[in-house]
């Protein structure tokens, strides 16, 4: 039985207006050189793994062997598009070249834990089919799964899933706003 | 668990439109990097394919239905995982208007190739087509499907260049992997299709890992290349000493490849024998995990080994493989933007 317990989620859609405080307070200082998207990224999986009793001031109990999978219709697509515009002199500024990659949130958010391990980043329209194949892959330390959107209104929804043993697992609800339910607290994809 | 194996592969790159095309140019000495201007009096050199059709699109068509056509993926309803950073970001530049929706491409893609199953677009810079690989992998092993295609696609576009000459990572000249006097990367472009089944055929994919370490964004760190090995090896169930071959990221980097070197040293102290493809193709990265497994794997099975060109640092005191050596299993690595550090382990089963 391929089941899985939420044990942390953070529904961010949209944050609250003092959001970029909040996540200097919890990295203990305000993250420079990173793009909105970026950012977003690191509010709403501090905030999940908050949550989910495993990020407290700075530390972070993520297991080593879990995986985290961010997804997002867009990436940071406002960073690459004006990085685009400055490449038509020429060269981009490294900065905003760097900004426009989807996966630097992956590397910023792993400092930001501290952690090391397995990561990817995918651009899709449907957050559930970054789940599944998160869940498939089956990492023993669970998943963190992220959907964020620089887009008006913008939105970091993150949920903390791990492995689960138990007898009875609702279905996989068919929409991320259903998973998001606090009243879920656990589904199989299988059924 | 299902055992996977590589059941068949497509190519494009500098050397060749496919994979016979490939081999033959390698055979015969390799090509040189062409020029690609990137804005006013500002060239880099940069491996392109040598196909020259002046529509961007219609030429990125013609290159992914061929090498999937070349990888024999018939079967359309399997999932897709399509592996790339640039994007449709070439096709910008020739003056059609840039799509607010990036996932355009990907569909557009999907649309080329009349794919009905699954698709998935893994983006993770210059580890996207192995982490692709990864993930169709775990699709299979785990009974979620028989087969899967990884499509791994860069092409050519003045941006990416751009970007990589701006954070001076670029060589001037031709790249020179391990060499004392190597000073960075040469970018190329690259279509390459891997086609991941569970019926049985000579390359079984064991196992890999990926390990993102974000200390170092855009560069490696030898910690996370002991721990990427590690991890590989425990997956695919297979020790240190099994290994005979790897194929390294080794790009020309002064700062990345004697990293790269250190890491593996932590865990092969005997270093097995070693190869890098980015001399003869280019820095292909989001397609180079796949591009750089579907030429490997073709060299082994047709006996080529690229020639030699220059001497290496003997500082490193590490040497690229002078012949091709007997391989049973071999180790792929792809290190990149992002604290991405990332390979695959297979066992080639005579």
């Amino acid at each position: 039985m391929n089941g899985w317990q939420i044990i942390g989620r953070s529904a961010l859609n949209p944050p609250p207006d003092n959001w970029r405080q909040a996540l200097a307070i919890r990295l203990g200082h305000k993250p420079r050189r990173i793009g909105t998207w970026a950012e977003l990224v690191l509010y709403g999986a501090l905030c999940c793994l908050e949550n989910a009793g495993e990020f407290t001031s700075s530390a972070s109990t993520l297991p080593a062997n879990a995986l985290i999978s961010l997804a997002s219709p867009r990436g940071p697509m406002q960073a690459l598009c004006d990085s685009l515009v400055e490449a038509q002199d020429g060269q981009p500024l490294p900065l905003g070249f760097l900004q426009g990659q989807a996966n630097q949130a992956l590397a910023h958010l792993c400092k930001a834990l501290n952690w090391q391990g397995d990561a990817r980043y995918l651009t899709t329209r449907h957050p559930l089919d970054a789940l599944r194949l998160a869940c498939q892959s089956r990492p023993k330390g669970g998943v963190l799964l992220g959907w964020v959107s620089e887009d008006e209104p913008a939105s970091s929804q993150w949920l903390r899933l791990v492995p689960a043993t138990a007898q009875r697992f609702a279905p996989l609800p068919a929409t991320l706003a259903e998973l998001m339910d606090t009243s879920l607290n656990s589904f199989t994809l299988e059924g | 668990m299902n055992e996977v194996f590589l059941a068949g592969c497509g190519l494009a790159c500098a050397l060749g439109k496919d994979i016979p095309s490939a081999l033959r140019m390698l055979q015969a000495g390799g090509v040189a990097p062409q020029s690609l201007s990137v804005g006013p009096a500002l060239a880099w050199p940069y491996f392109a394919i040598p196909d020259p059709q002046p529509d961007w699109y219609a030429r990125a068509r013609h290159l992914c239905q061929q090498v999937v056509m070349e990888s024999s993926a018939n079967n359309r309803n399997i999932p897709l995982f399509i592996a790339s950073c640039s994007l449709n970001i070439g096709a910008f530049e020739d003056g059609t208007a840039p799509e607010e929706d990036c996932l355009q491409f990907s569909e557009m893609l999907t649309e080329w190739l009349a794919w009905q199953g699954p698709v998935y677009w893994i983006s993770t810079a210059c580890t996207s087509s192995s982490n692709a690989i990864l993930a169709a992998l775990s699709c299979l092993r785990n009974g979620h499907a028989q087969e899967a295609l990884v499509l791994g696609v860069e092409l050519i576009n003045r941006y990416t260049c751009a970007g990589f000459g701006a954070m001076q990572l670029l060589d001037t000249r031709r790249p020179r992997p391990l060499a004392a006097d190597r000073a960075g990367l040469v970018l190329g472009e690259a279509v390459a299709a891997l086609r991941l089944s569970c019926e049985t055929s000579p390359w079984r994919i064991c196992g890999g890992a990926n390990v993102v370490d974000g200390c170092d964004p855009a560069g490696a760190r030898a910690e996370a290349v002991s721990q990427m090995c590690q991890r590989a090896l425990a997956d695919g169930g297979a020790n240190a000493d099994d290994i005979d071959l790897i194929k390294l990221q080794a790009a020309g980097s002064p700062g990345n490849d004697p990293i790269e070197l250190e890491g593996l040293r932590e865990i092969f102290p005997q270093l097995p024998s070693l190869i890098s493809f980015k001399a003869e193709i280019g820095h292909t990265l989001g397609a180079s995990g796949a591009a750089e497994l579907a030429l490997l794997t073709a060299c082994i099975d047709q006996r080529i080994w690229p020639a030699a060109r220059y001497a290496t640092d003997p500082a490193f005191n590490a040497g690229f493989a002078p012949r091709l050596p007997a391989v049973r299993y071999l180790m792929s690595n792809i290190l990149g933007f992002g604290g991405g550090h990332a390979t695959v382990i297979l066992e080639h089963r005579s």
